[in-house]
């Protein structure tokens, strides 16, 4: 699979293997940034054993964990037997699930499922993703999370060229997150960007509705300007509470599952 | 306040653990990788968020509150 990368999107077809990078810079080996039990994520989740995976193909600039997002070397190599038995341990004392993220954890698919392989049947596994994936690493995915908590970040292809350098975001993230539904318990994300609620929450909400009625839906209001968000006018603040009453408001009216 | 017990984080004793908070001006608490033990600091902070109670684990019932984050 790394001899020839297509897991992302991007399909770039690095040999990683060889020490050829493409977009998300990641080479053979995975590393972690953290891994420790959280109760940040959607409540029906929480707590939380998260494992997040260093290096990402997606280069939003409001990235809330930053560096370690963007950079796969950074962090500690991540040994999936070592890292299968901390969780285990950690769902011992009282965690309730078992997520993976990152940065974005498809660009290390072959690591991740490895890293499952070595939990018990009876854990619940979350696959946290960007929804950039290729459809091959999908594909490779089925049948091993439980739950995909996806991302829908952008509502346009031009808000996720200028802020995330990704084209041809949305057609990608249709196509995945419609192929989730069929395949998985899917819960869809989408973090509240000042001054975007009718370029991209309106469009992605108006589209769950028509496209994936009753989809959980995790509307995140507590966008704060991190990493490289002061590069736009718009992200050096948070989103107002007008903002957040407009989205909710907008959520209600389309009649969307939302969950927190 | 009550004393609560050390609540488990899943990680070997000696490594780092974090979470990020950002604290406006206008008194909202934003927070990244949350932790129980903070949570419970914020819940303190606002007894009246219910889902902060439940972050924290201290309450079980289902409410309509939107927690911060990411």
């Amino acid at each position: 699979m790394l001899a020839e990368c297509r897991l992302c999107a991007h399909a770039c077809g690095a040999n990683r293997l060889a020490g050829q990078t493409g977009p998300c810079r990641a080479g053979a080996e995975t590393r972690f940034f953290s891994a420790q039990i959280e109760v940040s994520d959607e409540l029906e989740l929480v707590p939380t054993y998260a494992v997040a995976l260093s290096g990402c193909d997606l280069r939003c600039d409001f990235c809330i964990t930053g560096a370690p997002s963007w950079n796969p070397r950074l962090g500690q190599g991540f040994a999936p037997a070592e890292m299968a038995e901390r969780a285990v341990a950690a769902l011992a004392d009282g965690a309730r699930t078992v997520m993976i993220l990152g940065g974005e954890p498809t660009i290390h698919l072959p690591t991740a499922l490895e890293f499952v392989s070595f939990l018990p049947q009876e854990a619940r596994v979350i696959w946290k993703t960007n929804a950039h994936g290729h459809a091959g690493a999908r594909e490779l995915a089925e049948g091993m999370f439980d739950v995909w908590l996806a991302d829908y970040k952008f509502g346009n292809d031009a808000c996720a060229q200028r802020l995330a350098r990704t084209p041809g975001y949305s057609a990608i993230v249709r196509e995945n997150l419609l192929w989730a539904r069929d395949h998985t318990e899917l819960i869809v994300r989408h973090l509240l960007m000042p001054g975007h609620v009718e370029c991209c929450w309106r469009r992605v909400a108006e589209w769950l509705a028509a496209n994936l009625p009753g989809v959980k839906t995790s509307l995140r209001a507590g966008f704060w300007p991190a990493w490289r968000a002061g590069r736009h006018a718009e992200l050096r603040q948070n989103a107002t509470i007008a903002d957040q009453a407009r989205a909710f408001a907008l959520a209600r009216e389309l009649g969307l599952k939302l969950i927190s | 306040m009550k004393k609560r017990p050390p609540q488990p984080s899943g990680n070997p004793p000696g490594e780092a653990r974090d979470s990020g908070l950002l604290i406006l001006a206008d008194g909202r608490i934003l927070a990244h990788r949350l932790t129980r033990a903070l949570a419970g600091v914020l819940a303190e902070l606002n007894p009246a968020d219910e889902g902060m109670a439940r972050r924290a684990g201290r309450k079980t019932v289902p409410n309509d509150e939107h927690p911060n984050g990411d």
